[in-house]
């Protein structure tokens, strides 16, 4: 647990060694590269100002030190507000479309799994499973944005699924009310659930068909169980740890799949932040969400390593060694 | 391999043989299609210079498939679907191998330095890593897109980078197939390094490399000689599936505007045009490059599960 706090030392000089990996100069990004038309003695000015003049590893300390005396990480180039400020008003967007996304791919995802391996289960036949499992293959492959266009063609052609909002709020009294940003939040978090839950499926699929094989399967049908009471009694139980820890590492792929649906579906969050910030090459906000990324996903891996520990005692480090090894694609 | 299986009455084994047999040879299938796009393309589809693949041509545009001359139709500004795919599997094939190849080539030599060289360096070379590991991947791949993608990039490079790539000053020339290329190698390497570090971490204190270094054999030697061929299996495996989050990763910048320039046929360029043609009612040019795409994912993660079957490894938590 201890190794989580090297670990945001590293992503915190990682995340400010990429202002400074900028080729040519952080203040022709700050002009908009028009730094030809600027009096260098101003150029100067603002060097001095934002401290870009001192040596790299007294630069970062100062960073650091502010970060960690004022809370202020710097201040975005596009409108000299700070920057946790301009983070701060996304966050609760993002926050919602990840946390609907998570809920929707893990019952989606392994209602789906436990469903294909009670069918092939049942009917001893490849065949009847075969639609289930060709659709989730095919959504697992699909790219995300891809499949958020679909999702909105789809309502669009449907006249049932009007009620259903194609785009996030666009007046901000209509994100006051919480069920309001859930309504909103849905087709988005949908599409990003949909590509994941597919996989998790599939995961769950392979974890199910093992256990299958083993001696307490064929005790629990000897004792007259029916198929699909072994599946979800005692099948679904033992697959729970793995899935716990794919939970975790779901977070990443969530987020990063974020970034391209939350571009799609017009949703003001941090995604959308990010891609702005890219454009406008706005460093310190670029700074500053790699490093709360990469403190979320630090933290979820602890929880999901506690979670896991709790579920079962017998797992220690094991297990999430394993997991952390794989971060899982993002879109 | 039909004998094997018919004698074998062992049943555990021969269900296991027989699963990732199945998944390797359906994938080479998949796999073999794909490869012979790229060849296609001048036969079926040829261009003759200056016209491009990309050919605009705004008297033919949404024009519905299977019609003459235009046998996946065309999209929303006249470019043949077709010729543009099958000439796009040669940019989406080669930025996803080449990709692939640089990030598996950096990350296993990041690996296999680290574990050889062990102690303090060791930790901060994988420390290092582990940090990069926890930011999302398209996270970090926007911000270094964010690096090389200014106005002043293409003038901190050298001049003879920028006349090996084509610059001038009204194109960029193959520059961001080679940007592109390196962001996305610069996101993907990590897998590979960890995968890399703990291979070798196992196996350099087997046996057989110890009487190695008894007979003598210098560092270099134990590592070209012994480390690096058993290692290979499971590195060529990562690179293998690589290459698939390579191409999706390419679609994905190419759709932020942020990937290849639009007059680049790729399967990501193309995906990114025809997506606003779906709200024309123009489904077809937007499903020929996104099935592709799933095509290729499909098939390389079939072949790259089928082959960690294989060899005994379990990789399921990808």
């Amino acid at each position: 647990m201890l190794s989580a706090i090297p670990l945001l030392i590293v992503l915190s000089i990682v995340s400010f060694g990429l202002i400074r990996s900028l080729p040519g100069d952080p203040v022709d990004a700050m002009m908009g590269g028009n730094t030809r038309d600027i009096d260098p003695r101003e150029l100067q000015a603002i060097r001095n100002e934002f401290g870009l003049d001192q040596p790299l590893p007294k630069q970062y300390f100062s960073w650091l030190k502010g970060f960690i005396g004022q809370g202020e990480l710097g201040r975005s180039y596009q409108d000299n507000r700070k920057v946790l400020v301009v983070i701060g008003e996304r966050i609760p967007a993002t926050l919602t479309l990840v946390g609907l996304s998570l809920v929707l791919t893990f019952t989606n995802g392994i209602l789906w799994g436990l469903f294909m391996v009670t069918v092939r289960f049942k009917f001893k036949n490849a065949l009847v499973e075969a639609p289930f499992l060709t659709t989730a293959l095919l959504l697992h492959s699909v790219p995300a944005f891809f499949l958020g266009l679909l999702v909105i063609y789809v309502v669009t052609l449907v006249p049932a699924f009007h009620v259903i909002p194609l785009f996030g709020p666009l007046r901000g009294d209509e994100v006051a009310i919480p069920a309001n940003l859930v309504r909103f939040a849905f087709l988005p978090a949908l599409t990003l659930a949909l590509n994941r839950s597919a996989k998790v499926a599939l995961f769950v699929r392979s974890l199910a068909l093992d256990e299958i094989t083993k001696g307490y399967v064929t005790t629990a049908l000897a004792k007259g169980l029916s198929n699909s009471q072994v599946v979800l009694r005692h099948v679904a139980r033992n697959c729970l740890v793995p899935v716990i820890s794919l939970l975790a590492l779901s977070l990443p792929t969530l987020i990063g799949g974020s970034v391209l649906v939350e571009t799609i579906f017009a949703w003001p969050g941090t995604g959308r932040l990010a891609v702005e910030a890219t454009f406008g090459r706005n460093f310190p906000v670029m700074t500053t969400l790699v490093m709360i990324y990469g403190t979320m996903v630090v933290l979820s891996n602890l929880v999901a390593d506690i979670l896991v520990g709790l579920a079962d005692p017998r797992i220690g480090q094991n297990l999430m060694d394993r997991a952390q090894q794989r971060p899982g694609r993002s879109f | 391999m039909t004998t094997i299986s018919a004698v074998s009455t062992n049943k555990i084994p021969t269900q296991f043989w027989r699963r990732s047999n199945a998944r390797i040879s359906i994938a080479l299938c998949l796999i073999g299609v794909l490869a012979l796009l790229p060849f296609l393309a001048p036969l079926v589809h040829p261009v003759i210079p200056p016209i491009t693949p990309a050919h605009v041509n705004l008297t033919a545009t949404n024009i519905p498939p299977f019609t003459d001359n235009h046998l996946l139709g065309t999209d929303s500004l006249g470019r043949d679907v077709l010729g543009m795919a099958l000439w796009g599997s040669r940019t989406s094939l080669a930025l996803g191998l080449l990709a692939a190849l640089l990030a598996v080539t950096f990350g296993s030599l990041w690996g296999a330095v680290s574990s050889l060289v062990g102690g303090l360096i060791d930790t901060v070379m994988m420390r290092i890593v582990d940090g990069l590991l926890a930011i999302p991947p398209l996270i970090l791949l926007l911000a270094l897109s964010a690096l090389v993608n200014g106005p002043a990039f293409p003038e901190t490079l050298p001049r003879a980078l920028l006349t090996l790539f084509d610059v001038t000053s009204y194109s960029l020339g193959f520059l961001p197939f080679v940007t592109v290329i390196s962001v996305i190698a610069a996101t993907s390497w990590l897998e590979a390094a960890r995968v890399a570090h703990a291979k070798i971490s196992a196996i350099r204190l087997e046996e057989y490399v110890e009487a190695a270094r008894a007979l003598g054999a210098g560092t270099l030697v134990i590592l070209f000689r012994h480390l690096v061929p058993n290692a290979s299996r499971i590195i060529m495996i990562q690179a293998t599936l690589l290459i698939s989050d390579a191409i999706v990763m390419e679609a994905g910048l190419s759709y932020l505007g942020i990937g290849l320039s639009p007059d680049t046929p790729s399967w990501g360029t193309m995906l990114r045009q025809a997506s606003s043609d779906l709200f024309l009612g123009n489904w077809w040019a937007p499903l020929v490059p996104a099935a592709l795409i799933s095509w290729t994912v499909l098939s390389v993660e079939l072949l790259g599960e089928g082959l960690l079957e294989a060899i005994g490894h379990d990789d399921r938590l990808r």
